[in-house]
């Protein structure tokens, strides 16, 4: 048995042998070799990278010759184009194009300067590491002992990181708590954003309970050879305690989500389940496509005729509305999006191809747009664009609408300006759009230039 | 002894049985994975950092993932970063790192090694059935790497690849054959986790030695053996909606496929299914799949805290029923993550209650944690520190769960970067934090040698403080409105804002996925000339630890030991030592026994060959 154990201790498996292909001999020529590897390894690696270093240095050596030209070049262009405030629209079509020039611009400057910083990082990590590696050897060499006390340092490091990110904390609150929407301008909006606020402190306060009690605890019972830890492996009691508290917590966060959740979800409680014309005067079609919106209001009738997929042509009927039906002839169908004032719009959802989603920041408002299938969501805005503007003391402000599922690769790219309008307005604009039925069963295609 | 045998080269290091050797596979790819994920994220983020960034240096290896602009005035090409490429980056990223490291890697790795050294078997129930788990992985893994650099880009439509997005080749090239390739590979890699989890259950419900009742199991193996479980009720699930995609894209059948014209296509000949249809089967196994994560990096951590602050862990009992919990509960919360899919308002509510639920056996789990260090006298080994790191990374992106999960809140976040901070932090840092806490733990038991802890506080505190660095500024973000999977943030006002901070988050990153090249570092040089371990480095009370330092094929020499104890005797009362081994009977325990001989030999058992120390060991 014993001679077993011995052959089965000396090919104990091994990473020495997986690695180097070695047989595990325990001399010290043995381990000669396997540091003379792995310095080896690490001089490969490090040539590796410092010749990239250099090939990418070379690289933008050459292109620095050019880039100055151009980026003047590009510069002097984006000056001319320079959104001027009475020309607001336009800005809007060019913003992204300009965006790009100007990011080329300055990427000429900064293209490889990333690349600089991955390699120097890693290269900078390599040299500690090979420190460390020498210092040990020559602490091998003298036979010193590593009497740092590590337990101290880290207990210290501990109560430092909690320094660190309460302070850190309170800094992003500071510099970033600003962008956060705790103001919404819909009326389902603002309940979410209460709802958004009590969940903030509750959440808020037990983060900064727990996380201060973790690295107090840390600290203050690191290692001490002196003493002996307390032998307490349960109590019912206390068990019982944090089962039952954060269970009455999150029932009134249930509860008061609820009441939210249906508030917002449940739109034909007291308007029943028709879409009349009465019961909902101010209806709108969102139509999402890879990568735009289509909207279709009702018209006169005020209802939403039918419509087939199959019917579908980008030049004459975006929407694929169905003309035969009577409800249908005088859809409007339009690339601007507008909303009454403190009217309850009702959003009915499509999508052309892949899954898209109809995403309001502004009005705290989401729903999925689904092929051949409707979604709804209601919207009752709170201000106008005009009064928004001047609450946000921006001239520029617009309310926004973006896809937020995933759906190719303009998905970022599919911006939409939501105009507010008073009543009065809103109905004078919605009945002096023509109507999309044009005698033919064809959609008159003027409507559908880029009027944004 | 009967499990001797003469081993080649082959059947030892490549084709093994062993368990230890296929959870060092595991490890190792997927450690690589891991990287290969990291380097994804650290691709794009440099495009969220500086729209339009140059890549002409990436042009060799990802040439696929740039397009080239010519600029006639200069007579330059520059190469950036495809739009639809970017979504190919997400989609890769999130696929490796859930699948392939956090899945695989992580429960592959641990459930491999300790699943038999702590029960005390001498390997698991099937040995070969546990190869073929690791050679499908590694076949998976090979198959996803391929799709990364086949002309048209890997699979692009998401992680979650939600048809129609998914299903057609003309809404995304990446829909063409890299989403082939993908379902390919997620096909075996579900046959890969279901061996591995089969073999799993049955090793730890049949093989436990004497004396190991359930109620005695260390949590590791609770954790493990309920992720199994989990693994084996819910991948079946994402194995058929693949297989039905599959249909949609290659046979002509129209599961998830309705009305659909597309504008290089005209109107698509599909009628009949339903989109909605494919997330419900994918977050079926996606939400247990967050927990199948989760729960064995719960589990190491309740080990190396309950070691380390030499504590019995608090509240045993509770921990496994909080595992109990939230194992049965994971299987009825998956419509969380469609509230805004135009759900019936009324099964929105439902989900809700779930969701909110299984926040409770999360907070009884956290305040075991805290309760155990209490009091404790924490040693601050590696492993050690990143257990606490996960602690702390729980809370944060745990609490931000209760926002999500009510219905009303995820409306104007859902999708949005505040999602991507809060999954990030509480399943992809803090899963990562518990591996790293279990190699770090379990290296001297895998390798025979310790790593170096020097190198392994740097390693722990640069990532520490990055992910915070990262993860934590999302948040604002979110709240915003910024949505997640957006190539640039230009287009648009509300987004715009964050310029700066995306470039801030971008350096982060960029450190934190330097510090784990200080961890590969270690990693590689512990292995081969580290410090030779002793038997029980940490004085640990499980199994694992009264084996050789590298035990052989078959763990024990001589006898499997019987266990007389739980596995958290730390600290008892009356006991001279802090720990109390589960395998030291009352006997032996009434013995002068010396816990502080030569090689920290805590077994005194009646084995001639335990007191042969590896050097006195001569050819």
């Amino acid at each position: 048995m014993k001679q077993h154990f011995i052959h089965n201790n000396q090919n104990g498996i091994d990473l020495h042998c997986f690695l180097g292909g070695m047989h595990k001999h325990a001399s010290k020529n043995h381990f000669m070799k396997k540091s003379i590897l792995l310095r080896i390894f690490s001089l490969f690696l490090t040539v590796f990278l410092l010749s990239n270093l250099a090939l990418a240095s070379t690289e933008h050596a050459v292109k620095e010759e050019n880039s100055d030209q151009q980026s003047e070049q590009i510069q002097s262009e984006n000056w001319a184009k320079a959104p001027n405030p009475q020309n607001l629209e336009e800005k809007k079509i060019s913003r992204y194009a300009i965006n790009k020039q100007l990011e080329q611009g300055q990427a000429n400057s900064s293209q490889s300067l990333t690349g600089y910083i991955v390699i120097i990082a890693i290269l900078v990590l390599l040299i500690f590491g090979g420190i460390g590696a020498v210092m040990k050897d020559v602490q091998k060499m003298t036979g010193q002992k590593d009497t740092t006390n590590y337990n101290k340092i880290n207990g210290g490091l501990m109560l430092g990181f909690l320094v660190l990110m309460l302070v850190g904390v309170f800094y992003e609150i500071v510099i970033h708590g600003k962008y956060v929407r705790l103001d919404s301008s819909s009326e389902h909006g603002q309940a979410i954003d209460n709802m958004l606020i009590v969940t903030l402190l509750i959440t808020g306060f037990v983060f900064l309970i727990t996380q201060i009690v973790l690295f107090i605890f840390a600290y203050k019972y690191q290692y001490n050879e002196k003493r002996k830890a307390l032998y307490y492996p349960e109590n019912d009691k206390l068990e019982i305690l944090w089962t039952v508290v954060p269970a009455i917590v999150l029932t009134a966060l249930v509860l008061f989500g609820f009441r939210t959740w249906n508030n917002t979800m449940i739109y034909h409680e007291n308007r029943g389940k028709d879409y009349t014309a009465e019961a909902y005067p101010y209806q709108v079609e969102l139509f999402a496509y890879q990568f735009g919106w289509n909207f279709r209001y009702p018209g006169p009738d005020g209802i939403l005729g039918k419509y087939d997929y199959r019917l579908i042509d980008p030049a004459t009927n975006p929407m694929g509305i169905d003309f035969s039906d009577p409800a249908s002839k005088d859809d409007i169908v339009t690339r601007d999006l507008k909303m009454p004032k403190m009217e309850l719009s009702r959003f009915v959802m499509r999508s052309r191809d892949v899954l898209h989603a109809a995403h309001f920041p502004d009005f705290n408002a989401q729903i999925y747009c689904i092929p051949n299938t409707q979604t709804e969501f209601h919207i009752k805005p709170l201000y106008t664009t005009t009064e928004k503007r001047a609450m946000e003391n921006n001239a520029d402000y617009n309310f926004e609408l973006a896809c937020n599922q995933i759906c190719g690769a303009s998905h970022f790219n599919m911006r939409q300006t939501v105009e507010v309008l008073d009543v009065d307005e809103f109905n004078k604009w919605a009945s002096s759009q023509k109507a999309a039925f044009n005698g033919t069963e064809e959609v008159d295609d003027t409507q559908l230039s880029m009027t944004e | 002894m009967a499990h001797e045998h003469h081993e080649s080269f082959i059947s030892k290091y490549i084709f093994s049985q062993d368990h230890k050797m296929i959870a060092r596979q595991y490890l190792i790819t997927g450690i690589f994975m891991g990287f290969v994920g990291g380097f994804l994220s650290i691709f794009f983020r440099l495009q969220l950092g500086w729209d339009g960034i140059d890549f002409t240096w990436l042009n060799g290896l990802f040439g696929n993932y740039l397009s080239s602009n010519f600029n006639e005035a200069t007579g330059d090409v520059s190469y950036v970063l495809a739009p639809d490429k970017y979504l190919a980056l997400v989609t890769m990223h999130g696929t490796i790192l859930v699948f392939f490291v956090l899945t695989a890697g992580l429960s592959g790795t641990f459930s491999n090694l300790l699943i038999p050294l702590q029960i005390g078997a001498r390997d698991m129930a099937s040995p070969f059935l546990n190869m073929l788990s690791y050679w499908f992985f590694f076949l998976s893994t090979v198959i996803m790497l391929v799709s990364l650099f086949i002309e048209t880009g890997p699979a692009s439509a998401g992680w979650t690849i939600y048809p129609p997005l998914s299903a057609l080749p003309k809404a995304i090239p990446g829909s063409g054959l890299g989403m082939t390739l993908w379902l390919a590979s997620m096909a075996i890699f579900i046959a890969s986790s279901l061996m591995g989890a089969l073999n799993y259950i049955s090793t730890v419900l049949n093989m436990r030695t004497k004396g190991l009742s359930m109620k005695k199991l260390p949590l590791t193996i609770w954790a493990f053996f309920l992720t199994a479980i989990l693994g084996t009720l819910s991948f079946p699930v994402l194995f058929s909606a693949a297989l039905l995609l599959i249909f949609d894209r290659s046979f002509g059948t129209s599961f998830y496929l309705d009305g659909i014209y597309l504008a290089d296509g005209g109107v698509l000949d599909k009628t009949g299914g339903s989109p909605i249809l494919f997330q419900h089967l994918f977050w079926f196994l996606g939400h247990p799949e967050v927990y199948i994560i989760l729960m064995p990096a719960l589990g190491i951590t309740s080990e190396v805290i309950s070691t380390n602050a030499r504590k019995p862990i608090f509240g045993y009992k509770a921990m496994v029923i909080s595992l109990l919990g939230i194992s049965v509960l994971s299987f009825i919360v998956w419509g969380h993550h469609m509230f805004v899919t135009g759900m019936n308002p009324f099964l929105g509510s439902i989900f809700m209650i779930v969701t909110l639920i299984i926040a409770v056996p999360s907070a009884i789990k956290t305040f075991n944690y805290l309760a155990t260090l209490w009091k404790g006298n924490i040693h601050f080994t590696n492993g050690m520190m990143f257990a606490i790191g996960l602690v702390s990374l729980f809370i944060s992106g745990g609490l931000t769960g209760i926002w999500l999960g009510n219905a009303a809140i995820d409306i104007p976040l859902h999708n949005t970067y505040f999602v991507v901070a809060h999954f990030h932090i509480v399943m992809g840092a803090s899963a990562i934090f518990g591996m790293f806490s279990g190699v770090y733990h379990w290296f001297p038991k895998m390798f025979g040698r310790m790593m170096d802890k020097k190198l392994g506080y740097i390693h722990f505190w640069l990532t520490f403080i990055s992910v915070y660095l990262v993860f934590f500024p999302m948040h604002f973000i979110g709240l915003a409105g910024v949505p997640r999977r957006y190539y640039a943030f230009t287009n648009f006002d509300f987004a715009d804002d964050f310029l700066d901070l995306n470039k801030f988050i971008t350096y982060a990153a960029i450190l934190g996925f330097a510090a784990q090249f200080v961890f590969l570092y270690n990693f590689i040089k512990s292995a081969i000339s580290g410090e030779k371990a002793v038997k029980n480095p940490w004085r640990a009370n499980t199994l694992e630890w009264s084996t050789e330092v590298n035990p052989g094929h078959g763990n024990w020499v001589g006898a499997i030991p019987s266990v007389y104890r739980g596995p958290h005797e730390y600290s008892k009362p009356g006991v001279d030592r802090d720990f109390l081994p589960q395998w030291i009977s009352e006997e032996d325990l009434n013995q002068a026994v010396d816990y502080d001989s030569e090689d920290h030999d805590p077994i005194k058992r009646d084995v001639p060959s335990t007191t042969q120390n590896e050097e006195s060991v001569t050819e």
